[in-house]
């Protein structure tokens, strides 16, 4: 195995893998389809580095027992770039969620394949956010595990929901960097894509996590097409 | 004498029920108060053993209402090393924080709101309740 690529499997429910860190001793997280490169087998352990995606672990070594590393390190490596079209739908509505209550939304219709969720766009409008502006926009890999404790609710909700706490960061057209929006599953908007939608989150996670834009060091996923 | 045989039993019947589903070697209990690094105001509400996550840790819940959070995040991030709470789209945040104790046993730990509006620190005192789960791993993964 030493030399050779694999990427990242979910061990479960949650999306993130947990691997030992060598240099800490403590446990990381990676998200799906994250590239490592194995560098040695010793003790019963499968070591690699850790090659790409913009988790914080990105070059550091890590482990894996070799029964774990046999069930969560594939061969297979992500397909292209995955496609999210999101266009407005009307103007901000009082609406009542049944988890946040009362809230106005900036609706929307999010395209991905051949298949579309409702999403919120923003839901907050006393303060700076607003929706995501009309753009070619592009959607990042994975940085870290979010509300793993906030997303309990829509989970215990909607059975089979999985991988709530796995959000991608967008990057605004011309304004490099995560811009502090998301694409994630939820009710509240803080001027991400939010799916609302619970039921299609599966769907849409799928398809974005195992999609790359190639020659990017598994930085994005895929693009985010953003219409007024 | 009858009266003293039934608290007896309740007390087996209490003492089998903090262990049930527990491991000798992960414990399923007040994690935090048994490494002794529990906050005052952190409320211990239960723990499971979570057999449908990798690595099957034993994971203590707690809360703490909004109003004492800060002193709370102030104690983990000096007893625990965990990260200050970030405010990221609709939510204060600070997960899957990493901790050894001297026994060399691995613990994740994480703290965070529900979703909330409430998008400056200087008003947590408005946040119902902040939420703490502490995970303790039987064996490196």
């Amino acid at each position: 195995m030493p030399g050779r690529t694999k990427y990242t499997r979910r061990p479960d429910d949650s999306g993130w893998l947990g691997v030992l860190l060598s240099a800490s001793r403590g446990l990381g997280f990676l998200c799906e389809y994250t590239r490592v490169e194995v560098v040695r087998e010793l003790a019963g352990r499968v070591y690699f580095r850790v090659a790409d995606g913009n988790s914080e672990h990105l070059g550091k070594e890590a482990s894996l027992k070799k029964e774990n590393a046999d069930r969560f390190l594939s061969d297979t490596g992500p397909g292209g770039p995955a496609s999210l079209r999101v266009h407005y739908v009307g103007t901000p509505t009082e609406e009542v969620s049944p988890f946040k209550g009362r809230l106005k939304q900036q609706f929307g219709i999010a395209d991905f394949g051949r298949n579309h969720a409702r999403v919120t766009l923003n839901s907050v409008w006393d303060r700076s956010y607003t929706p995501v502006p009309a753009g070619n926009h592009r959607i990042m890999a994975p940085d870290q595990s979010h509300a793993n404790i906030s997303t309990a609710g829509y989970r215990s909700a909607t059975p089979g929901l999985r991988c709530t706490d796995v959000w991608f960061p967008i990057e605004l057209e011309g304004q490099p960097g995560n811009s502090g929006r998301y694409v994630h599953a939820g009710h509240l908007s803080e001027g991400c894509v939010t799916v609302y939608e619970l039921i299609k989150w599966n769907a849409i996670y799928d398809s974005l996590i195992a999609s790359r834009i190639p020659g990017a060091d598994g930085k994005f996923v895929g693009t985010l097409i953003a219409e007024v | 004498m009858l009266r003293r045989m039934a608290v007896g039993v309740a007390l087996l019947f209490l003492a089998a029920g903090c262990t049930l589903g527990a491991r000798a070697d992960a414990p399923c209990d007040d994690l935090l108060a048994a490494l002794n690094k529990k906050p005052a105001a952190l409320e211990f509400q239960g723990c499971k053993p979570r057999t449908d996550l990798q690595g099957q840790p034993s994971e203590a819940s707690y809360r703490v209402p909004g109003a004492q959070a800060a002193g709370v995040e102030e104690s983990l991030t000096k007893e625990l090393r965990i990260k200050r709470l970030q405010r990221t789209c609709c939510l204060w945040e600070s997960t899957r924080n990493s901790y050894r104790d001297r026994r060399g046993r691995l613990f994740v730990i994480s703290m965070a709101t529900e979703e909330t509006t409430i998008d400056s620190r200087s008003e947590w005192a408005k946040i119902p309740y902040f939420y703490v789960t502490v995970d303790l791993y039987r064996d490196d993964p």
